[in-house]
């Protein structure tokens, strides 16, 4: 089912936590967690990796490290004084090939939405949606409100094993799942 | 609220089956706390559809008219001239519908392809059974009607155009910069193309046009460089990363 059994998740990460910006402009990294599945192990098996893989990555060190490697490719004389026209068309190519392939999804977890109460007596609820493309079968979108967690799953596949497979592991740990869907795949 | 039994979950939609494994559900009485998410509306997308038809008839068209004009060859390589045509109104046409932006870009590219055009037909039938050799002794005498009327004249027009369209819209300046300049240096070609064989033979008559356009590219890169320095400097710092 996975091809050569490496899952790998894509998950942006809010720089302004360590960073402090006002930009308004999107401040983030992509931290990329990767597990080798290749003795088919159990979700139990594979959380204490992924956990240790993101208390090792997300660290302060460890995104300077990677912005610094984003840096050095930037400030290179070579790339500065290829123009534009030329690096977009190379860049998007390379993208294409190396860049979303390399992700079997892409996570993000906005937190926990708090409004004013005046305003949070008229809101039912919150969805976040990820965007999802050929390269990137899901697009996994996760946000709370008012006590319940809204989890969107975009995706470009038909087969539903993976949202599946996921709802009812959540449904197994005790929790109360609701699933809404427009029926996607019967028709496209 | 619909249940299904195999995943143990509450449906909100109102499908007929789970949207998870699929299977039938069990039917609640209870309305669903929420509404349910809309019907998902196939989109059929019209123009990518048209794009990759004519992507597909162009090369076809291009290699067809090749094979008849070989194997009906009178010497008159008639097949380069409708190549050349397709392949501008399949690249740079396709573009040009497909994009709604990019005015300048598309005008560039709508620029250089018409110019090519115009010197293909030029060179095809002005030389229908020249040799390689005699083309090159006698290629400025070929070329006279494409390169110093015709391609000065098209390039005057579309440096125009997006003056006239850098005039108007003058908020998108930046957008239109690189496509204006690169359109003005491209009026110089004529005239240097005329320069490097003016020594050769006595082509002053035809000097009119070729002088023109280069003066008309040579006016709006002053009137840019003169007017906005800075954007000039700071637009093309940021394309050029310098």
């Amino acid at each position: 089912m996975i091809k050569n059994d490496r899952v790998n998740i894509c998950i942006p990460i809010n720089l302004r936590r360590l960073f402090p910006s006002d930009s308004l402009r999107n401040f983030t990294l992509f931290f990329h967690t990767t597990v080798t599945d290749k003795n088919h192990l159990e979700i139990a098996d594979i959380l204490p990796h992924v956990k240790k893989s993101f208390s090792e990555g997300l660290t302060k060190e460890s995104i300077i490290e990677n912005i610094n490697v984003n840096m050095q490719a930037e400030r290179n004389m070579a790339m500065r004084l290829t123009p534009l026209f030329l690096k977009k068309p190379a860049m998007t190519i390379a993208g294409t090939m190396y860049g979303g392939r390399l992700n079997t999804l892409t996570m993000s977890n906005i937190g926990i939405v708090q409004l004013p109460e005046s305003m949070a007596e008229h809101v039912k609820d919150f969805e976040f949606n990820l965007s999802n493309d050929i390269n990137c079968a899901y697009g996994i979108g996760v946000i709370t409100f008012n006590n319940v967690m809204t989890i969107s799953i975009l995706r470009e596949v038909r087969d539903t094993l993976l949202p599946m497979q996921f709802l009812r592991n959540l449904v197994n740990l005790g929790l109360a799942v609701e699933v809404e869907s427009n029926y996607w795949e019967e028709v496209a | 609220m619909d249940y299904c039994p195999e995943c143990k979950v509450q449906v909100v939609s109102k499908g007929e089956k789970c949207p998870l494994c699929q299977g039938p559900l069990d039917r609640g009485e209870k309305p669903a706390s929420k509404k349910p998410f809309p019907s998902y509306i196939k989109f059929v997308n019209l123009r990518k559809r048209w794009a990759r038809g004519i992507s597909l008839a162009a090369p076809v068209a291009i290699g067809i008219c090749v094979l008849i004009n070989l194997l009906t060859w009178n010497g008159f390589l008639w097949s380069l001239i409708v190549g050349v045509a397709i392949l501008y109104a399949w690249l740079v046409g396709l573009y040009t519908v497909r994009r709604t932006d990019h005015l300048g870009q598309k005008l560039l590219l709508h620029a250089i392809g018409i110019s090519a055009l115009l010197i293909v037909i030029n060179f095809v039938t002005a030389s229908p059974s020249m040799t390689s050799s005699e083309f090159l002794e006698n290629f400025s005498e070929i070329a006279r009607w494409s390169l110093d009327y015709a391609m000065p004249a098209t390039l005057m027009a579309f440096i125009l155009a997006i003056n006239i369209a850098t005039l108007s819209q003058r908020h998108r300046l930046r957008d239109y910069i690189i496509a204006q300049f690169s359109l003005s240096f491209i009026g110089f070609i004529p005239f240097v193309l005329i320069m490097i064989d003016i020594f050769a033979a006595d082509i002053l008559g035809s000097l009119f046009m070729s002088i023109a356009a280069s003066s008309f590219s040579l006016l709006t890169l002053l009137v840019f460089v003169i007017f906005a320095p800075k954007l000039v400097a700071k637009e093309f710092g940021r394309r050029f990363h310098i």
